[in-house]
């Protein structure tokens, strides 16, 4: 799932100080999901914005509306109708989104609300961890299903290096070291010898490496 | 705590006290009487999840059946002069608050440890020690996976069978018994998330004041008698809290078996009133039809997972649908709400992100803020330098379940007649208007809604909450939770000036004087808007 | 004669081979371009060591270039050791630095993956990661065994590299730790620095372990010496530093001493000696960064005077 997350209200201020009516657009995808741009966020970020704008007695208009995901056209068609005279859009998306949205109103400043994070999943203390970073060559099979390109800090393939001491990755802040994780893995499986193994110097094309990349879906 | 069912709170016991109680009750809640004679027995108590269903079986044979979502036995005059008797120090008149967790009673335990921070379950029967303390540890880690210290005593020497030391072992694996010890510490492992168990060897009592014991919690068995037997088992446990109990101790609001049994029985019924004041002891209303848990909305759940994550009861769940699916599993395309295991407490209802589980309190509470116009008598007739003649003085008023509903209805209480038709309240010249927002606990303040009431000029809000340390919304500041501060300087950055928050919290014992309290508040208030308060 | 030409020798190569226990020791180059630091340092240790590192950006804060600062080794007559990570070149800057430095008459490297750039002074910088020191190990050894690139591509020319790599006893679990050594040393490494033995019964674990297994006969372990500054630095690297691992009795001895030269002293050639004693312990790496004017005495003291080189390559 995309991981987003809202940006300081500051920043936000900054984009919008110049606009008189503005569209906050939020999505009902994933970062929903991860409470980000949902409709509970959007509807919190446009009354900051009210409030904000009636101070200081800038922005006359904000308008809000959800989509059910940005990304798509389809989606976000609906909006062109609804909303005239608007100069600003402040998109509470994905990247995707906040892409998509300026495809549509190509004479509007599209700006983004979230930072968006990484591809991840939830982790058992409630907060979001990456798991996934999209390299276009899964060897998931191959390091006990454990991702070492996304949960390595060095995406190293002979992990782990010398830093890793007591599990854990030198970057701190308790973050595991993924070829800890593999190890123990692979150690329950009586299969340690596996790692003796060396994974050559890998294809990055594949990857964000090789340019931006399109797919069919299919292979 | 809503429960599920019209049954009534059903007050059981000998004589004029019992009757007494009743009185006193029935005005809040739907109240049932049961009075026992001498050769009266009751006979056996089953029930489903949170009923209780009595059987008692009267003198001559003619067997009776009480239904109930809570009981309170209040013991007759006898038995308490006779603990009066034996009571030689008891000046605070505090006694023995206790509750019997029911055969289901794991579901129970969050409401039930709701505030504390230290917790004790005691295994005091003679029937089954060894299962009912394989249950307490049980319940224990319950309570531990909450961040609540909890202490699981016994005087049985049930530690040290075989039996209850292989269970041990199965729970907790790698324990090592402690031979003499009489009370297992169960503590949450912050750092690596993990039950721990340890043991001590100490008097029980000593255990309790040593670790600052604030919620007590008696493992019974199902099988055994609902209400103490005899001045056995009061006389047990008084040797286990001697009259210097702390005073406050909460009195949880589980629907479940209150004994009444100690000297004060007056301050007992006090806590009572409050308490089914603030609904837990009221069966939930179903006269307009609707359920009281909360719905979900298929179009808009996303199957997130969140409810299913954050319901202490398990209630929250994603159903199977088998008919769908070719192979596998296929889920309902929404979330599902289990009736029976339902407590209300609404949790998923602001968990869930894409707003799609509507509240069930919300047809109860609209009817509320009517009759608390009224309670703006303290402000009748100001005058509001603040205002124009034609503005009305807006407050927002946001209280928690705990204390703050309690509270109010101890305005409106006395002052139920004040208010006009129309719900306002006061003179030509100033108006004051409340709008009361209950909250399951202050830390689910809907911050779009409070924004928005400042918006369209709420001039002040006002948020009472109760005092315990172990809200989870207070950190360590007694003085106002971290959330608001946040949320008042994130106001004041926008608006330039700080927005007029006032925060009040106060012990339950302080509710009780709470009229004085608001009166305070109000005029504290007053002061700051630059208004001359007369009391008269 | 030319000044700068691929040579046949090695001077590092030749000690480990012919079973003397070596001497390494290494240069942190200064964070601007003036030589001058490197070269009065070089003058310094050349008599102590066969061979001396120069760090390559270490700690990842950019400093003068490893493979300039061997240029300027080997003008004092140094026999120097290029260290490359992975955390900031790309294979093509990596095979190309190897070509470079074959080229200048340097013909030894260390791979290391590198440091997180986290914890040097441009934690914003990209890092590269293209390939593990693994994989670094495996391009030098087919660059100069098969003559061939990563791409597959001949090289005319082949370079003529002794191939080494750092070895970490003291991170967990030390099983691990002996199976990646395997691996470097399959990938084609041999000789090995490790990092400083600050607690001895885990290096001689680890020596027990890889000695098990058949390394130290194709490789050769140089144990790494780190004279400690200060107790607090015995502290910090206890406590701070990822993959150190310091004892609880070390850090007590500096804490006590009233001299803590003596004592930093005392301390490292008291490892030196120990180390010589395990089996399968081909020599010390000195590791005394901005203190390396210790490092004579230590090796005085430590009884492993002469060297290799009695006498200087003198330059042209």
């Amino acid at each position: 799932m995309i991981i987003a997350e809202r940006k300081p209200f500051e920043e936000i201020q900054s984009m919008l100080q110049s606009h008189r009516s503005i569209l906050v657009v939020g999505c009902h995808g994933c970062v929903t999901i991860c409470q980000s741009g949902g409709e509970l966020q959007t509807q919190e970020l446009v009354n900051l914005v009210r409030l904000w704008g009636n101070e200081k007695n800038k922005i006359l208009n904000v308008t809000w509306a959800m989509v059910e995901r940005q990304c798509e056209i389809e989606f976000i068609t609906p909006l062109k109708i609804g909303h005239p005279d608007i100069d600003a859009i402040l998109s509470l998306g994905c990247g995707v989104g906040v892409q998509t949205l300026a495809d549509l109103f190509p004479a509007l400043p599209i700006y983004p609300g979230l930072n968006t994070k990484c591809i991840g999943m939830i982790s058992p203390g409630g907060d979001w961890e990456e798991r996934c970073q999209a390299c276009g060559n899964c060897i998931l099979h191959l390091t006990a299903g454990i991702c070492p390109i996304s949960r390595c800090a060095k995406s190293m393939l002979n992990g782990p290096c010398g830093g890793s001491q007591a599990g854990n990755c030198e970057l701190g802040d308790g973050r595991p070291c993924a070829w800890a994780l593999i190890y123990r893995k692979l150690e329950q499986s009586n299969q340690v010898e596996n790692l003796l193994h060396i994974q050559p110097a890998r294809n990055w094309f594949t990857a964000r490496d090789g340019g931006p990349r399109r797919s069919t879906g299919r292979s | 705590m809503h429960t599920r069912t019209e049954q009534p709170c059903l007050i059981i016991g000998y004589g004029d006290r019992a009757q007494h109680v009743f009185e006193r009750l029935n005005v809040h809640t739907k109240c049932e009487l049961l009075l026992l004679a001498q050769n009266d027995t009751v006979i056996s108590r089953y029930g489903e999840l949170g009923n209780f269903v009595l059987t008692v079986a009267r003198g001559d044979k003619k067997v009776e059946t009480f239904p109930a979502n809570t009981l309170i036995y209040v013991p007759g005059e006898e038995i308490t002069s006779y603990l009066k008797a034996n009571e030689a120090t008891n000046e605070e008149g505090n006694g023995l608050e206790w509750v019997y967790v029911n055969s289901h009673g794991g579901q129970f335990i969050p409401e039930l440890i709701n505030g504390c921070r230290n917790a004790a379950v005691i295994v005091t029967e003679t029937i089954a020690p060894i299962r009912s303390f394989a249950r307490a540890l049980n319940i224990a880690a319950i309570i531990a996976a909450r961040g609540i210290r909890c202490w699981v005593m016994t005087e049985y020497p049930v530690i040290h069978t075989p039996e209850v030391q292989t269970r041990l072992q199965i729970m907790h694996p790698g324990v090592h018994v402690e031979p003499e010890a009489t009370a297992v510490a169960v503590y949450l492992l912050e750092s690596e998330k993990q039950i721990q168990v340890e043991w001590r060897n100490a008097a029980i009592p000593d255990l309790i004041f040593e670790q600052r014991v604030d919620c007590v919690i008696r493992v019974a068995e199902v099988e055994q008698h609902p209400y103490p037997k005899s001045n056995e088992d009061a006389e047990k446990l008084k040797r286990f809290f001697p009259p210097r109990l702390k005073p406050g101790m909460p009195l949880t609001t589980v629907p479940g078996i209150y004994c009444l049994e100690t000297p004060d029985i007056e301050e007992q019924i006090q806590w009572l009133e409050i308490w089914s004041g603030s609904d837990s002891l009221i069966p939930c209303s179903t006269e307009d039809g609707r359920d009281s848990i909360p719905t979900i909305d298929p179009a808009r759940c996303q199957l997130c997972l969140n409810c299913v994550r954050i319901c202490p009861h398990q209630a929250a769940t994603i159903r199977a649908d088998k008919e769908r699916a070719s192979c596998g599993l296929m889920y309902e395309s929404s979330a599902f709400i289990v009736p029976t295991m339902c407590q209300g407490c609404e949790r998923c209802v602001t968990a869930c992100p894409a707003q799609a589980i509507t509240s069930a309190r919300k047809q109860c509470q609209e009817k509320l803020p009517a009759l608390f116009y009224g309670a703006g008598s303290f402000f009748a007739g100001q005058p509001n330098s603040c205002c124009t003649s034609n503005r009305m003085l807006r407050i927002a008023i946001y209280c928690c379940e705990n204390s703050g509903k309690i509270a109010l209805r101890e305005m409106l209480r006395q002052e139920l007649n004040c208010g006009k038709p129309d719900g306002t309240v006061g003179s030509e010249e100033s108006v004051v208007r409340f709008e009361i927002h209950w909250l399951e606990c202050i830390g689910s303040v809907n911050r779009i809604q409070l924004l928005e009431n400042i918006r369209l000029g709420a001039c002040a809000c006002l948020f009472f909450s109760c005092k315990t340390d172990a809200c989870r919304h207070q950190g360590e500041s007694l003085a106002k939770p971290q959330f608001l501060s946040t949320l008042e300087e994130e106001i004041a950055r926008i608006m330039q000036q700080k927005p007029l928050f006032e925060y009040h919290q106060l012990a339950p014992m302080e509710w009780k004087c709470l009229r004085n309290n608001l009166q305070t508040i109000a005029e504290h208030f007053i002061k700051q808007q630059g208004v001359n308060y007369d009391h008269s | 004669m030319r000044a700068y030409e691929m040579k046949t020798d090695n001077a590092l190569k030749q000690s480990l081979q012919s079973g003397t226990f070596t001497v390494t020791t290494e240069i942190g180059p200064p964070r601007h371009c003036g030589g001058d630091y490197i070269q009065q340092q070089g003058r310094m240790l050349a008599l102590c060591a066969d061979a001396i590192n120069i760090t390559d950006n270490q700690t990842a804060i950019a400093r003068l270039s490893s493979l300039a600062g061997c240029v300027l080794l080997q003008a004092v007559g140094v026999d120097p050791v290029l260290q490359m990570t992975c955390r900031d070149r790309n294979r093509i800057a990596l095979q190309s630095d190897v070509l470079g430095a074959a080229s200048l008459g340097i013909n030894t490297i260390l791979c290391l993956t590198g440091d997180h750039q986290k914890f040097g002074n441009h934690p914003e910088a990209k890092n590269v990661f293209d390939l593990d020191s693994i994989q670094l190990i495996a391009m030098i050894k087919a660059m100069r065994d098969e003559g061939k690139f990563l791409s597959g591509d001949e090289i005319k020319v082949k370079p003529d590299i002794f191939i080494g790599c750092a070895a970490n006893p003291f991170a967990d679990p030390v099983e691990l730790r002996v199976l990646r050594l395997e691996k470097k040393i399959n990938a084609g490494a041999e000789f090995i620095q490790t990092q400083p033995v600050l607690e001895i019964d885990r290096f001689q674990t680890f020596m027990e372990m890889a000695a098990q297994r058949g390394l130290t006969d194709r490789a050769y372990v140089l144990a790494g010496i780190m004279p400690i500054k200060s107790a607090r630095m015995a502290r910090y690297m206890q406590k701070n530093v990822p993959g150190m691992l310091v004892s609880e009795s070390i850090c007590k001895q500096f804490e006590r001493s009233t001299d803590i030269r003596q004592t930093a002293i005392d301390l490292a050639v008291e490892q030196i000696k120990i180390v010589k004693q395990i089996s399968g312990v081909a020599g010390v790496h000195i590791m005394a960064v901005a203190w390396e004017e210790i490092i004579p005495e230590i090796v005085d003291r430590a009884g492993l005077y002469p060297r290799t080189r009695a006498v200087p390559r003198v330059a042209p």
